[in-house]
Formats: C-alpha cells, sequence, structure tokens
C-alpha cells in the first residue's frame, strides 16, 4: 500500500501519536508532528512510497510548535532529532522545508558509510550525472528539469552518496527543493506536476518542494555508475552557452570542497573520490538559463563512452 | 520509555536478548546522550558487532569513523598548541577528554568533545596567551559581564578560538574556580604522570573528572560524564591493586572527599561501577553529606542522569534548575552567587515559567 | 656564491591522485587536499629515492633547467617544507 491509499485521519493520528514512519529516501524516518499543514504535505511528497506500519528507521525526527507563551504570539517550529535541537526554531509556516533541511542534516551529519557530496545527481543509461554547485550556479533548476521532463532518474537534489570504493552512487531519492523564480519554471515545463505551496521569506528565498517521480521512488535502491561530473554556472549574459573538459586533479579538488564528510573519511574520502573521478569525465557548463539547449548537450555528453 | 542506555552501559551484554522496539530506543537515546561512539567502542571491544541487527549498525559503524577523526584532529591539536608554547618554556597540562585521548584512556574511546583543555601555572598565564596569539588563537567577544565574571570568578579564561582551525581552546590556571568551596591547591596538580607525559596521574585524572562533573551547572552530557568516571575507575583500579588507597589519600589531601563520596556513589548507582567496601566506610565519616542532603541529591542527580528524553517535565525540569544553582553555590560566595544566578539563570527561569503549560 | 641548501624528506609521501599535468595530493595535517603541478611528483619521487637522507636542492633539476623550471621546483619545496613534508637542513 501506498501512502497516498492511506486514510489522511489515520496519517495525522499517527503523526501526532506514535509517530509515521516515512521511507525518506535510502533512510527511513519515524516522524512526530502536531504541526497542521505537515500531513498534507507529507502525502504531497510522499505519496508514492510505501506505507510503512513496523519497521526498524533510521532518524527518528520531531516538527513541533514552539512551546510557552511564544506560540500565542508569533507561532514557531523546532525541529528535532532524537531530542537534540541543532537548528534555531524558524516561523511555523516553513515546517515543511524545515523538516526537508533537517533530514538532509540527519544523513550529512551522521552517515559515514558513503561520500557525501553537496550535489544533485541523476541517472541515465545506468550512469552517473553529478551536477555540483554553489547556490545560484542552477544546478536545481537543471536536475528538476532532467529529472520531469528529460526522462532521468533522479537519485538525489542535494546529496551525492558514492561507495567508499568509489565504484558507484547510490540514490537517495527525496523531494526535489525548488527556490525563486525556478519553481515557475518548472511549474510551467511539467503541467500538474504535486508540489507543495510556496512558502515565502525563507533564509533561502522563496521555497516549494515537488515531489520525485515514481520512477526515482521505486529504484531507490538501485545504484549509479561513475558517468559525468558537471559543473554548471548560470550565466545569463553569455550568447548561447559553453561547455569545457575540466582536469580529473581539478575535478577532484572541487568535490572534496564540497564534501560534507571529507574531513570525517580523511584519507579513505580522498581515496574514494579518486577512484571515482578516475571513471569519470568532468566537464563545467556555462548556460544562460535556456533549459531545452542545456538539456540537449547534456545528454549528448550522456552519450559519450 | 525504558531506558536502554543505562542497561547497555551496564551491561553491553544485553542487547542479544533486544527486540526491535528496544533497538529503536537505544539508538534514538544513545543519540540524545552524546553516547553512539561510547557504545560503539563498548560493543566493538565486547565482540557484540555481529549482534546488531544490520539496519541499525551503520549508526554505530559511522560513530566509530567520527570517533576515528576526531582523534586525528586532537592530536594535530595537541601537537599545534605545544608548540605554540614551546618559546614560553611552559609545558601544558592536557584535561578531561584530550587527556583520556592522549593517555589512551578507555574513556577516550569513542569520545568526541567540542573544546580541548590545558592547564598551565597562574603565573605564567600571560606569557601563554601571548604566545597562544602568536600562533593564531584569539579571544572570543565577550560582554562585560562574562568578561569580568571570568577573570574574577573561574578556574579559566574566556575560550581561545584558533582564526584558521576554527578549534577551541580552554586555557584552565586553576583546576576549581578561584573562589570555590572546595580549598583546592593546583600547585598540588602539577605533578605529571609517570608513563604519558602531558597529563594528571590516574588518581588526579580521576578526581578532575569527578570535580568537574559535580561542581557543573548543566548536565545535558551528565551521563556521558558519568560513564567517563565509571571507565577511569574500571582501568585504574584493575591494573593497580593499591589504587583505592592512593586515591583516598589524595582526596583527603586535596580536600575533596565529599565530591569523591559523589562520584563513587552515582557511578555506583547509576552504571553499577564497582566500588571496594572499605572506600566507602572510609568515606563514610568524612565525605559523606548529612542523610537529608543526601537524600535530596539522591533524588535530583539519578532523575538528571536517566535523564534520556530531555522532554522536560516539570519535576525534571526542577531537578535539572536545583542542580544550576547547586553548581553555582558551590563556585561562589553567597552574595555574587545570587546576583550571578539572577543574570545567567534569566532565560532557564523564564522556560520554567513560560513551558510548564505541558 | 653560497651553496644551494640541503632538504630532507621528514615523511614518505601521502596518498595522491594525477593525469598528465596536475598531482593532487591528500594531506593528513590538515584533511586538504592540495594540487600542484606534475612536476612536484618528479620531485617528490627524487626525494623519496634519497629518503631519509637529505639532498641538494639543485639535484633536484638538471643543469640545462630553465629558470623558470627552477623556480618551480624551489617554490614546490617550500610548498612540502610548509605542510611538513621536508626541512630544510642548515
Amino acid at each position: 500500500m501506498k501512502l497516498a491509499e492511506v486514510e489522511s485521519a489515520q496519517l495525522s493520528h499517527l503523526l501526532q501519536g506514535e509517530g509515521l514512519i516515512v521511507q525518506t529516501g535510502r533512510f527511513t524516518s519515524r516522524i512526530n508532528s502536531s504541526s497542521e499543514n505537515i500531513s498534507n504535505d507529507i502525502l504531497t511528497l510522499y505519496g508514492n512510497t510505501d506505507f510503512i506500519e513496523s519497521k526498524l528507521y533510521d532518524f527518528n525526527v520531531e516538527i513541533n510548535p514552539g512551546k510557552g507563551l511564544r506560540k500565542w504570539l508569533r507561532p514557531q517550529i523546532t525541529f528535532s532529532f532524537s531530542s537534540i535541537q541543532p537548528f534555531t526554531p524558524l516561523p511555523a509556516n516553513q515546517a515543511t522545508p524545515m523538516l526537508e533541511w533537517g533530514l538532509n542534516w540527519c544523513v550529512s551529519n551522521h552517515y559515514h558509510q558513503n561520500i557525501i557530496i553537496h550535489a544533485a545527481v541523476l541517472e541515465k543509461n545506468g550512469k552517473a550525472l553529478i551536477l555540483p554547485g554553489q547556490p545560484g550556479a542552477g544546478k536545481s533548476t537543471l536536475c528538476a528539469a532532467l529529472a520531469y521532463s528529460a526522462g532521468f532518474r533522479l537519485l538525489s537534489d542535494e546529496l551525492t552518496l558514492i561507495e567508499l570504493d568509489g565504484s558507484k552512487v547510490n540514490p537517495n531519492p527525496r523531494p526535489v527543493s525548488l527556490k525563486n523564480k525556478s519553481i515557475d519554471i518548472i511549474r510551467e515545463m511539467v503541467p500538474g506536476i504535486l508540489c507543495t505551496e510556496t512558502v515565502h521569506d525563507t533564509q533561502k528565498g522563496s521555497v516549494s518542494l515537488f515531489r520525485p517521480a515514481d520512477k526515482a521512488v521505486e529504484n531507490a535502491n538501485k545504484p549509479a555508475k561513475p558517468g559525468i561530473v558537471l559543473f554548471p554556472k548560470f550565466n545569463p549574459d553569455i550568447a548561447e552557452y559553453e561547455l569545457i573538459e575540466v582536469s580529473r586533479p581539478h575535478a577532484l579538488v572541487e568535490l572534496a570542497n564540497q564534501s560534507f564528510n571529507y574531513p570525517v573519511l580523511c584519507q579513505q574520502g580522498f581515496e574514494a573520490l579518486s577512484a571515482f573521478i578516475d571513471s569519470s569525465q568532468c566537464f563545467r557548463l556555462e548556460y544562460n538559463g535556456d533549459l531545452a539547449k542545456a538539456i540537449e548537450i547534456i545528454e549528448d555528453l550522456m552519450l559519450y563512452e | 520509555m525504558s531506558n536502554q542506555i543505562i542497561r547497555v552501559l551496564r551491561d553491553p551484554e544485553c542487547i542479544k536478548t533486544f527486540v526491535q522496539n528496544d533497538w529503536m530506543i537505544l539508538v534514538q537515546q544513545t543519540y540524545a546522550c552524546y553516547l553512539t561512539g561510547r557504545l560503539a567502542y563498548l560493543f566493538k571491544k565486547n565482540d557484540l558487532m555481529d549482534s546488531i541487527p544490520h539496519k541499525v549498525r551503520w549508526h554505530f559503524e559511522s560513530a566509530t569513523t567520527m570517533a576515528e577523526a576526531h582523534k586525528i584532529d586532537i592530536s594535530i591539536e595537541i601537537k599545534k598548541i605545544r608548540q605554540a608554547l614551546k618559546m614560553t618554556g611552559v609545558k601544558p597540562v592536557f584535561l578531561k577528554g584530550t587527556a583520556y585521548l592522549l593517555a589512551e584512556d578507555e574513556a577516550g574511546r569513542g569520545r568526541t568533545f567540542a573544546d580541548v583543555d590545558i592547564y598551565v601555572p597562574k603565573e605564567r598565564l600571560g606569557a601563554v596567551e601571548n604566545a597562544l596569539s602568536w600562533g593564531g588563537w584569539s579571544k572570543e567577544q565577550l560582554t562585560p559581564y562574562d568578561e569580568s565574571y571570568y577573570y574574577h570568578w573561574m578556574h579559566e579564561i574566556p575560550p581561545m578560538i584558533h582564526s584558521i582551525r576554527g578549534t577551541t581552546l580552554d586555557v584552565h590556571h586553576n583546576l576549581m574556580p578561584l573562589t570555590s568551596r572546595f580549598n583546592f591547591d593546583a600547585g598540588k596538580l602539577n605533578a605529571q604522570d609517570q608513563t604519558t607525559p602531558g597529563v594528571l596521574p590516574p588518581e588526579d585524572r580521576l578526581l578532575h573528572s569527578i570535580v568537574h562533573l559535580f561542581m557543573e551547572t548543566s548536565y545535558e552530557k551528565g551521563l556521558r560524564d558519568l560513564s567517563d568516571i565509571d571507565l577511569l575507575i574500571k582501568q585504574f583500579s584493575s591494573s593497580d591493586s593499591r589504587f583505592w588507597q592512593v586515591l583516598l589519600n589524595r582526596s583527603e589531601e586535596l580536600g575533596l572527599n565529599r565530591l569523591l563520596f559523589y562520584g563513587l556513589r552515582y557511578a555506583q548507582i547509576i552504571l553499577g561501577t564497582s566500588i571496594v567496601d572499605s572506600t566507602f566506610i572510609r568515606l563514610k565519616d568524612n565525605g559523606m553529606p548529612n542523610r537529608f542532603i543526601l537524600s535530596i541529591m539522591d533524588k535530583i542527580v539519578i532523575a538528571v542522569m536517566s535523564d534520556t528524553k530531555k522532554e522536560k517535565s516539570l519535576p525534571l525540569q526542577i531537578s535539572h534548575f536545583a542542580l544550576f544553582v547547586r553548581g553555582h553555590w558551590l563556585k561562589m560566595p553567597l552574595h555574587t552567587l545570587t546576583y550571578h544566578v539572577i543574570h545567567k539563570s534569566f532565560n532557564n527561569l523564564r522556560d520554567l515559567v513560560v513551558n510548564s503549560d505541558k | 656564491m653560497e651553496p644551494p641548501p640541503r632538504f630532507r624528506l621528514l615523511k614518505q609521501p601521502l596518498s595522491s591522485y594525477q593525469d598528465g599535468s596536475n598531482i593532487v595530493y591528500y594531506l593528513p595535517e590538515s584533511k586538504q587536499t592540495l594540487m600542484l603541478p606534475i612536476v612536484a611528483s618528479e620531485i617528490l619521487a627524487k626525494l623519496s629515492a634519497a629518503f631519509p637522507a637529505s639532498i641538494r636542492l639543485d639535484s633536484l633539476y638538471d643543469s640545462n633547467s630553465s629558470k623558470q623550471t627552477r623556480k618551480t621546483v624551489k617554490k614546490i619545496v617550500n610548498v612540502f617544507s610548509d605542510i611538513g613534508l621536508t626541512e630544510e637542513l642548515e
């Protein structure tokens, strides 16, 4: 049974009571929340995951309104993982984005079985396409366009998990987080796509979360082989696009800098990245926002042997 | 919710009888008590990794990886601190977590901590601060209140942060607050360990650990610290048959019998640490508090140490608050205490009142 | 003229990854990565061959090396010394 088929009263009951166990990508999370909107958002974002009645879960998280007088003055929401609150509370309407950030934090701070890079990752023909990128580089928009309109399978829009022998990328398919202008771009590109209502004025601007495709969720255990590492750069002033090959040592240094747990894995992390990069090809793509063109170039790259 | 973490700390073998739900409670509690790495070490040591369900094991494996990385970070830090202090000729004594790592104590295994603590003689403090600032450490910006609090009442200077590595260094010039109710002469602690240079000898390492925990004002990591004490006692008493004798003599010399009594009592009650009977007999006349105080301490310490959910019910919050006030009481004269507690506990008090609608 | 300084390798090389033009080292002291021109690996190989003995700086390049090459070699040896891999001897 899928989560979407569960009575919404039962979902709310679980969320507010013993906790709802959700398949959140590669990991399972027990979510507890008395926040009002979160039940609907969870349905929107995780409706196509299997409903889990009882299981060993990985993360125990709560998303609850702040307590005390404040809750009447300016309602706030707190995220806690195993009773620890790693973030300062946020305005109550940011419950769902906070849950998603919190779940990413759970993985990047505790899971050291893989080397974790701050990058979007997709798969085509068994090969991984990794899109690292600083905020504003356009990695999320590109990732969403490839996942929702070009037949790529989403592995993750935020955390790329590479096996320590460098042989493969492990999927962690979770909702895609889009910001500001890219929200409308993707909503227009894919009519009827399931996403949460836009929340404005978060730390990252306006945010909306998009449900990953069924194919991404169903293949959550199917890894991808090393393929292409593409550093995107959004540049509205450029006439068309610019594609440059990046040397592997340069790419290695960039991936290490973008890794959350490189300082934890130390030499092991370096060796994982070396092995992975050795079987990948690396490029830098500067594009002017013409997504159709960018997709065309990337599809060509993926055909490379 | 049952207290699985204390069960496992007392007897790691008990996980062999664990069912699914016990594991979920245990994992939640290990994170809440900052003990994931410690348990991972205990499981490995007792050859129990295979008794952990596959789905749960990664938490403990990752915690081990993290502790190993932490050990490297700290050993780099130790080297840099020694290098920076070379010009002063001062040989720092490393304290707490860093000392456990240096001395390869069991209490250092699987443990991660935020700050490195060193002790230097008070008369060399100026030179040490100066040398550290040449080495890239600088003091955090403090409010004038905190600044004067540190200089007048504390046994350490404000934390120093390294500008490049971002690491925090606590420089102690005494091992107890200056105005402490316990008469504790830092000069007497200068003796360094015979086998490991740069740390206190075993009996002083244990005493310092106990003093710290039982003069603490925040017990968020209380159970972890009590587990350190448990492991130190086990290690020292099994490797030296004269250990109890040495410990008691030392504690008497330093005037720390009361705190030693608490340390041993709660390690024994909560974690089942075995303590030689004659030790308590000797502490009974000199160290043990009166029955009234003891019954109060028993209640609040056991409540706070067993608090694995940090889900603060009102009685539990009162226990935490009582230990907070007590910690400050032990450190300061009464008039300063009143002012300081009011100043510092404003938030705690407010939360206590405002949050009690649960 | 003063004789060129002598160097000694303190530690054997670390993990590294290279292509035809660059080499990346893993630095255990800071856990950082360090990228240098490929010539660094040749210098390190010469230093390793002499390990633990010391060698003169000018033996790291040959007599017909350009001024630019000599400068690069000197720079690299300095970087190695910064990261605690080599030490300059009096």
